[in-house]
């Protein structure tokens, strides 16, 4: 996010493969555990490229000389709380907070011609902690929110392509996370 | 989960535009169905599109779109219903051996919270079809309850469709939720007056309500009137003021993600904001642009 976001374009056509990346996440803890090469078309950019300061979940993929190539938003992957339905008929929702986050979940990214890295961007883990700690209280959580989004994993492209050449599964070993709390 | 609670029967592709590489592919699996009731998930399964297909903009759009109807046999039939649920509900003590675990009370505190196992529900599908983009489980019991994150899961109750459409919002558009409260209007919330946080990256909500820079200033349905188009005086609650503009205006809407004020949305009422309304003018263009590369024509 600190390099320049100029230029950013959405899935330009004929990029027609995508890498399809499962996390796990539980407290501080964000882990690559699966990456797959599919011959498929990846969601396109529709946004503005979020800046600095930016409050939610988002994907960025950069070429070498941290030039942005793509961007997509997305909503909470990470799941500090659970959305909640009023009764049949009833049309007003609410949010529960969830507590202990841990889960699985997956992105799909375009694999670009030139890109070199993918980064993902979420609240911090303090605020997610906080937007957890809300259960049964009507002081219910708000930094998880609204808090400023940063750096919560970064991967080589070619650390995620050639997982997904090598192994058949397309996991991941432990290491090859690089994962920041 | 266990497959030991049933297996994988067939599978067809219902909706069927072309290639999967080249559409958008979305995967519906069933869960509590018995072998001698997949002819009635297959009729569950028709019934969502039939609701899907007819939400705008989906007809425009329904190009784009590839249907995947996965079946699965259970062991047993419906989903499990706890004797008790954190909310104080009770339940029938219902815990029959399903497929993909369905549960009311998924969270073990919402009664309403009709989850299932959703990291082998994507696994199943990512096997049938390795191009999915979005995964949903219809759950063979008649009561209300659904829930959303990466799998939609929802019963066959005729409001729970509802609830699918918009965790498909969350889940393929990436749409934030347009309510104003957290804990609900009527909770007495507190640390949601005023949103603090900078620009939210959804589309369909802002901090910013300057006309000139408004994420969705394209759309306005009044460019030249000033915004926001509704201010809430007291933002220790909800704003409870009627719409002061038709129901399709786009303009910017004070309370929205979780917060009574300093947060806007782009009209009055969204099916991101309350089940049973149409998605709003800026989340239909974002849908419409989302499936764009995956139309036959690459029409926006």
């Amino acid at each position: 996010m600190t390099e320049s976001n100029a230029g950013a374009a959405g899935s330009p056509p004929g990029v027609r493969h995508t890498l399809r990346l499962t996390f796990a996440y539980d407290g501080s803890d964000i882990r690559l555990v699966r990456s797959q090469r599919v011959e498929m078309i990846a969601p396109p950019s529709v946004t503005e490229p979020p800046q600095e300061g930016h409050v939610g979940h988002w994907i960025e993929i950069r070429d070498a000389a941290g030039k942005l190539l793509y961007h997509r938003h997305v909503h909470q992957p990470i799941r500090t709380d659970t959305e909640a339905f009023g009764s049949e008929g009833k049309a007003a929702m609410t949010r529960a907070a969830k507590a202990k986050p841990k889960g699985q979940f997956t992105l799909l990214i375009p694999d670009l011609p030139g890109a070199a890295s993918f980064h993902f961007f979420g609240p911090p883990h303090g605020a997610r902690s906080k937007a957890a700690s809300g259960t049964g209280s009507t002081a219910t959580p708000v930094s998880g929110h609204a808090a400023a989004s940063v750096e919560l994993a970064r991967h080589s492209f070619d650390e995620l392509r050639q997982t997904a050449a090598n192994r058949p599964d397309g996991s991941t070993g432990p290491a090859s996370a690089e994962a920041k709390p | 989960m266990s497959a030991n609670d049933g297996s994988i029967v067939g599978m067809a592709k219902v909706v069927d535009h072309g290639p999967n590489s080249r559409r958008f592919n979305l995967v519906i699996l069933g869960d509590g169905y018995r072998s001698a009731e997949l002819d009635r998930y297959r009729a569950d399964v028709q019934r969502f599109l039939d609701t899907f297909q007819t939400s705008p903009p989906f007809a425009d759009l329904w190009s784009a779109i590839n249907v995947h109807r996965v079946d699965v046999a259970s062991t047993d039939s419906g989903a499990a219903d706890p004797a008790t649920c954190g909310d104080g509900s009770a339940g029938a003590g219902a815990r029959p051996r399903t497929y993909f675990d369905a549960t009311f009370c998924g969270d073990g505190a919402i009664r309403r919270l009709l989850t299932c196992n959703s990291d082998s529900a994507k696994q199943v599908a990512e096997t049938q079809v390795p191009e999915v983009h979005l995964v949903m489980v219809i759950v063979n019991t008649p009561l209300y309850g659904g829930s959303g994150g990466e799998v939609a899961t929802l019963s066959t109750h005729p409001d729970a469709t509802e609830i699918a459409l918009h965790e498909m919002g969350h889940t393929a558009f990436g749409f934030a939720d347009e309510y104003e409260s957290y804990a609900g209007c009527d909770s007495g919330e507190t640390g949601h007056d005023h949103f603090p946080g900078g620009e939210p990256v959804e589309p369909n909500v802002t901090a910013n309500a300057d006309p000139s820079t408004i994420k969705w200033k394209a759309v306005l349905s009044a460019p030249s009137e000033g915004l926001p188009t509704t201010r809430n005086a007291d933002c220790s609650r909800c704003d409870r003021q009627p719409n002061p503009k038709p129901p399709a205006f786009v303009g910017a809407y004070e309370g929205a993600r979780y917060f009574h004020c300093g947060c806007y949305r782009p009209s009055f009422n969204c099916r991101m904001r309350q089940l049973g309304r149409p998605f709003c003018g800026v989340c239909q263009q974002v849908i419409r642009d989302t499936l764009a590369p995956y139309r036959p024509d690459g029409a926006s």
